[in-house]
């Protein structure tokens, strides 16, 4: 499916922006991705070490390597489901409005839309090392309602997304007060 | 009194596994083409995840494929409660 189809593309609008998690917020699912899937192979060195005869008995032999392959699909598996959670937080920025769309776990997504002319407030919070360093933060959009904002959780560049969003907003401010006029 | 399975009720157990994980990585995978997110990312991560997979199956197969799956394992035996006398523990 096209991103045009997926968030009903108007046909005067562009996407600018699709925006998604820092990459770097993966790496420490992938490190512990590699440490589970190592389990196995110390479980296996330590066993074979300890009791050699459980790897070789003729019952047992069978029933561990069912077991082991099992749990490193599982792993797969897992890593899989954390990679979709990861990739599908996307944050869509067009030329009349912000997309949130939230993967909050497989079966379940929800989807949030602000228009850019009710844009009242941008702050980006960036906190720790990590996010100095790599550039990433949370950029909290905020509406004059108070029950309607979007947060970009762990956005790259923060502070130029903000400053783009603040540009686009009056943009679309300035196009709908002509509307009005008109 | 004792009870034995034979082990190849182990090897349904797995392809039971192997059917919800089929299941779970479609779903997955489904979601990503529905979500219009299938670029070289996501494309790179299902590839090595499905290369795996296969791998780790054609594996687990290879190091099975000799085994003789009507072997019993005893899981209850009355004769662990009981010494080698017979006298009960």
């Amino acid at each position: 499916m096209h991103l045009g189809e997926f968030i009903n593309q108007k046909s005067y609008e562009h996407i600018i922006y699709r925006i998604r998690r820092h990459p770097i917020t993966f790496i420490p699912i992938v490190f512990m991705f590699l440490i589970l899937l190592l389990v196995p192979f110390i479980v296996y060195i330590i066993i074979g070490t300890l009791f050699p005869e459980i790897m070789t008995g003729p019952r047992t032999y069978p029933l561990l390597l069912l077991l082991g392959s099992t749990y490193i699909l599982t792993m797969f598996l897992f890593f899989y489901v954390r990679f979709i959670d990861y990739y599908l937080d996307l944050w869509i920025v067009t030329n009349d409005r912000i997309i949130d769309i939230e993967q909050n776990n497989l079966f379940s997504r929800s989807i949030t839309e602000l228009d850019l002319f009710r844009i009242q407030d941008v702050t980006i919070e960036m906190h720790g090392l990590f996010s100095t360093l790599f550039d990433y933060g949370n950029i909290t959009v905020k509406t004059a309602s108070s029950n309607s904002h979007i947060i970009f959780t762990a956005a790259p560049h923060p502070n130029m997304i903000r400053e783009e969003l603040i540009k686009l907003s009056n943009e679309d401010r300035k196009y709908h007060a002509g509307q009005e006029e008109e | 009194m004792s009870i034995a399975i034979p082990l190849y009720i182990f090897l349904f157990v797995y392809l039971i596994f192997i059917a919800v994980f089929l299941a779970f990585s479609i779903i997955n995978f489904y979601h990503i083409v529905v979500a219009a997110s299938f670029t070289i990312v996501s494309f790179t991560i299902s590839f090595f995840i499905f290369a795996l997979t296969l791998l780790t199956l054609y594996l687990t197969y290879t190091l099975l494929v000799d085994i003789n799956w009507q072997q019993t394992l005893l899981v209850f035996d009355t004769g662990w409660f009981t010494g080698p006398s017979g006298t009960s523990f």
